[in-house]
């Protein structure tokens, strides 16, 4: 189908598809799943961390990162892609700073961001980047937390609620009936565990480690790591949660997310 | 060919001579700083003079870096900005390491001399003399660099006039084991005397403190200050006045 126009950037093929941008979609497809949502007190990231090895410690590539003060950035896709990225935010959000004195607004460093991301699918000499940005935090003008979607294309969105990555489809299905905007983070947080447990697939996946970080009113805007013991209360109730789901529909939650 | 070699270069770059921060402008006067049994303390006035107009009353020049350290200044203001303006960069920067690392006093202090010292060998130096106190392992910190780099780490320590009219008052009373009431104390005396001689200081001033608990900085409150002291006469011979 591609015959020939899948290899580079600069040429959209017949169909009107750049099909580099297709491929490197497939590196997010098949990494973990990252959700955002936008609560009543603030904005989460969360991520399914999959681990490549079982000696691997659980700390160690991090996929979810603190940007600024009041602004937090996860990514799914080829993790050194991932970072790269998380850099280019923080330089963003540290060149602004020194320019306007003043923090970025989430929305202002998602448009930079996508801006640098798309400039990177129209040069022959550079490759997209093969990872999709989740960019959440606090707007200091418009007092209220936000959620941005960088896609690898250049596209930038906000959303209520999104989801990338492997189970990004179901995640996204579940996400919409949570109706997250009318709850807390504190509340949403389970909840979204559950989400990510309910799309890993442990038969078929690598086993996973969950991160995740908000900005909230309780945090006074800041993005941060959610602390150690409350992440694990809420994986533990999202696991249990998800398995009771699973026992309940005879096994349809893993269908859901093996068709995902 | 041999005159045009002697001749001075007229250029436009040459004949309006790099000129760097040759002299300060708005400035503030003196930081005084003690160490005390478990902690540091620091004062300054909240003058920042615009040459000899006390033009802005209300600049405070003892800052927060984190809640384990405390900066004051002496000196250019717009430097002391720009000096905080780095620190909170590195802050930052440190914050989305996410590794729960947080530069001490003592890191802070080295971090300044290398600020300060590169900035003299560029000849464009930040016209301060900084005072950083807070504590390193439990121990109090407290650290003085100013603009020519140097730098040093003293049990009390003041900048500007203070260096005159403090630190006699200092190596007088100071003692390793002071309490916080008599570090204030100490303090509150020296600044006492500063605004009866200084002519670049108010009496209004504010009091920091740094213990292993962490440091506040105080709201600005005066001094009692008593005239009538004979010393401050002025007697009736003109040659003979209070100093």
């Amino acid at each position: 189908m591609a015959a020939g126009y899948d290899y580079a950037t600069n040429v959209i093929s017949s169909e009107g598809k750049v099909y580099q941008l297709e491929y490197a979609a497939k590196a997010v497809e098949s990494s973990g799943t990252t959700v955002g949502v936008q609560c009543k007190d603030g904005v989460i990231l969360a991520s399914e961390k999959l681990m490549m090895s079982k000696m691997l410690v659980d700390s160690t590539c991090k996929v979810v990162h603190k940007v600024d003060d009041q602004i937090g950035v996860a990514y799914s896709g080829i993790g050194p892609d991932g970072k790269s990225i998380v850099g280019l935010a923080q330089n963003i959000a540290h060149k602004y700073k020194q320019n306007y004195g003043e923090r970025i607004a989430p929305g202002v460093l998602a448009q930079q961001l996508g801006d640098i991301l798309y400039a990177y699918t129209s040069y022959a000499a550079y490759r997209p980047f093969g990872a999709h940005a989740l960019v959440c935090g606090y707007d200091e003008d418009h007092k209220e937390s936000q959620l941005y979607l960088c896609e690898l294309d250049g596209t930038v969105t906000r959303y209520w609620g999104t989801a990338v990555g492997k189970g990004a489809r179901s995640a996204r299905t579940e996400i919409q009936k949570l109706k997250l905007t009318e709850k807390t983070c504190a509340e949403a947080l389970p909840l979204l565990a559950k989400i990510l447990h309910t799309v890993h697939d442990p038969s078929k996946d690598k086993p996973f480690v969950l991160e995740a970080g908000w900005a909230t009113d309780a945090t006074k805007g800041t993005f941060s790591r959610v602390p150690k013991d409350v992440l694990a209360a809420a994986d533990a109730e999202g696991k249990a949660a998800s398995e009771a789901d699973g026992a309940a529909h005879g096994g349809a939650a893993a269908a859901a997310a093996g068709d995902a | 060919m041999a005159a045009a070699a002697m001749a001075p270069k007229l250029s436009a770059s040459s004949s309006t001579a790099k000129e760097l921060t040759t002299h300060p402008i708005v400035t503030g006067s003196s930081v005084l700083a003690v160490k005390f049994a478990g902690g540091v303390m620091m004062a300054s006035d909240t003058l920042a003079s615009y040459g000899s107009m006390a033009r802005f009353p209300d600049v405070q020049r003892l800052r927060q870096v984190s809640d384990g350290v405390i900066i004051g200044a002496s000196g250019e203001m717009s430097d002391f900005d720009f000096a905080m303006r780095l620190l909170d960069e590195l802050r930052v920067e440190s914050e989305c390491a996410e590794d729960g690392a947080e530069l001490d006093a003592g890191e802070v202090h080295h971090y300044l001399t290398r600020v300060m010292y590169n900035r003299r060998n560029k000849f464009n130096p930040l016209w301060n003399q900084l005072v950083v106190a807070g504590t390193k392992d439990g121990k109090p910190v407290l650290g003085v660099v100013d603009q020519i780099g140097t730098a040093f780490e003293a049990d009390f320590t003041a900048t500007g006039f203070g260096k005159h009219m403090a630190v006699p008052q200092m190596r007088e009373h100071w003692r390793a084991d002071m309490t916080e009431g008599e570090a204030r104390e100490l303090l509150e005396g020296c600044m006492r005397v500063l605004f009866y001689r200084d002519c670049r200081t108010i009496n209004r001033m504010q009091i920091a403190k740094v213990t292993a608990t962490g440091s506040v900085v105080s709201p600005a409150y005066s001094l009692d200050t008593e005239w009538s002291l004979k010393s401050f006469k002025k007697e009736a011979s003109p040659e003979d006045g209070s100093w």
